[in-house]
């Protein structure tokens, strides 16, 4: 499959603090990529070295095969990108996207009519600064996709979207993806907004890239799970590695193991951790929410 | 680059605000040229001599403060960094289109002054004389210094906005900059010592008094703009080597 953006051991320091910690991510042509993460876990960051508007300190990005820098740069211009909603409050939405049309060299004079369209704020004349931040949010939505690019990146787009906003913006993106075939790589704090329409998922917590999977298998995984609690979680991952050999676990935020193989073969884990001298203080099955996987994965106690 | 140009004029020329604030001051310039016609006998005599005088000195603020504000300022206080310099364009092609549009821009307002200003010129004069002709040839001196001072505060000042990023600094800069504060606080100082003799000796707003009190003699020198050349050509390198290495802020 043709690669669109690849990072290999990406890491960004800001002085001792580690924002990206070797983050390697592929995205392949079609995809439809959710970037989850909690606050200042460096979605933002990530897209600003993707950007160039933040210097990586160490590893590589390539764009569409780009090999040198200069290529690179060149490779930006098929990427429409979305941090924020910042736009000149004295221009109305259609005055800043012809601003962003000249910038870009877009000649087509349909085409802001166009994105205005698809996130039907063709009927809005007022000036920016009078928006409401769900405007804003769309007008910005509108900005990334102006010009068809090959890539759109969108960092946080379902801030401020109302209930309606949020299943119209997934309806635009699911379409745009399957008849223009625009690669999206869109960010969120919140796995289920995503979790409808992604076909894939990489989970960014602490600047490291802590899991990648596909739709199918998030799905079974989060279908059910054993939540199992010993006296010793890490002699627990032992074992579970070693003797069951199955590395389908992670430990949550209350040192919980939350296991995705054995789901219906609880006896065989009980017996393992009982042969080996553990205490089991609990062992069952687990129905979790897409949320639920998420935060047991990042540990769900802990806030920034 | 020349697309960035195109879409900066593009935005320029569409905030409204820009038109009331030069009709503004337009009309104040009116106001007062109508008034001392009105009141002052013989005003007419000194009209030239009088405003090419002043208006160097009123301009460089008001105008030069409105162009750094739409080419420099907006883009932090809009935050729109980030959606401009994530396209192709590069941040040496950014600062040089920057400039080439602040060129334009102040050469633009200052013709339309200059219109105004011969033209209310030849009203109160009652009509052209024989003076007029090398009168205009000192203001137009008198103007290109100006606007190669305007653009060289801007460029001075845009270095400490691109650095820190933060619109009130530049501001502040820009304002300190061009009513000559530090100039005025090392010309007091020029005689403790002669480090910050030398230091006054070479600033911009010193270079600029030499060429401007020339320029108004109708007695400018080359030798006298190749120190604000050098300026503006060192500032724009400053600012360019500033502006690829930070780091461009998120916004909230
Ligand atoms: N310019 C900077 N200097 C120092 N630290 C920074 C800077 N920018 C970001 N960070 C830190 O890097 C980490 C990641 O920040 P980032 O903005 O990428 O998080 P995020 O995942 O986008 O979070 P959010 O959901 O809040 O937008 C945070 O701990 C943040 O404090
Ligand atoms: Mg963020």
């Amino acid at each position: 499959m043709e690669k669109m953006i690849e990072t290999k051991n990406l890491n960004k320091k800001y002085g001792k603090f580690q924002a990206l910690d070797n983050v390697s991510i592929n995205l392949y042509k079609g995809d439809i990529y959710g970037l989850i993460g909690k606050n200042g876990a460096g979605k933002s960051t990530f897209f600003k070295v993707l950007m160039g508007l933040s210097l990586s300190t160490g590893g590589t990005i390539h764009i569409e095969g780009s090999h040198t820098s200069n290529e690179l740069n060149h490779a930006r211009k098929n990427i429409g990108f979305m941090m924020g909603t910042n736009f000149f409050p004295y221009l109305n939405g259609r005055e800043n996207l012809e601003y962003f049309c000249k910038l870009k060299g877009i000649h087509d004079e349909k085409e802001i009519e166009r994105v205005l369209t698809l996130v039907e704020m063709n009927g809005v004349n007022k000036k920016y600064k009078a928006y409401s931040m769900g405007m804003k949010q769309r007008i910005s939505i509108a900005n990334a996709l102006l010009g068809s690019p090959d890539i759109v990146i969108l960092d946080e787009p379902i801030n401020g979207l109302d209930p309606e906003g949020i299943s119209d913006f997934r309806h635009i993106i699911q379409s745009l993806n399957q008849e223009e075939g625009i690669t999206f790589i869109i960010s969120s704090h919140i796995l289920g907004e995503l979790g409808l329409m992604a076909n894939r998922f990489g989970f960014l917590h602490k600047g490291r890239l802590v899991e990648e999977l596909d739709q199918k298998t998030l799905q079974e995984r989060t279908e059910h799970q054993l939540v199992v609690k010993v006296d010793n979680s890490e002699k627990a991952a032992y074992l579970l590695e070693e003797v069951l050999h199955t590395t389908n676990f992670v430990v949550n935020g209350q040192k919980e193991l939350v296991l995705s193989d054995y789901v219906h073969e609880s006896n065989k884990v009980a017996k393992v951790f009982v042969e080996n001298g553990l205490e089991v203080y609990k062992l069952s099955p687990n129905e979790t929410s897409l949320e639920q996987y998420f935060l047991n994965l990042v540990g769900g106690e802990e806030h920034v | 680059m020349f697309n960035y140009i195109k879409a900066e004029m593009y935005r320029l020329t569409h905030k409204k605000g820009t038109y009331i604030y030069y009709g503004i001051l337009a009309l104040i310039f009116t106001a007062i040229v109508l008034y001392l016609n009105a009141e002052v006998k013989g005003f007419g005599d000194t009209y030239y001599s009088i405003f090419t005088l002043i208006i160097p000195l009123v301009t460089s603020f008001f105008i030069g403060i409105h162009v750094f504000i739409g080419i420099v300022m907006n883009d932090l206080t809009a935050k729109t960094l980030p959606n401009v310099l994530s396209t192709s364009l590069s941040r040496v092609q950014f600062l040089l289109g920057k400039l080439i549009v602040a060129f334009v821009s102040i050469v633009l307002v200052h013709l339309v002054f200059g219109f105004l200003f011969i033209g209310l010129g030849i009203f109160v004069q009652g009509g052209v004389d024989g003076q007029a002709g090398t009168d205009i040839v000192t203001a137009i001196e008198v103007a290109g210094v100006n606007i190669l001072g305007v653009v060289g505060f801007m460029l001075l000042a845009s270095i400490v906005a691109y650095f820190f990023q933060k619109s009130s600094l530049a501001l502040v800069a820009y304002i300190v900059l061009s009513l000559g504060i530090i100039d005025g606080i090392l010309s007091q100082a020029r005689g403790l010592s002669k480090y910050i003799l030398y230091v006054y000796d070479h600033l911009l707003g010193t270079y600029l008094n030499t060429a401007s009190s020339s320029a108004l003699k109708g007695a400018l020198e080359v030798n006298q703009v190749v120190p604000l050349v050098i300026y503006l050509a060192v500032a724009t390198i400053v600012a360019i080597l500033v502006l690829t290495r930070i780091e461009i802020k998120e916004g909230e």
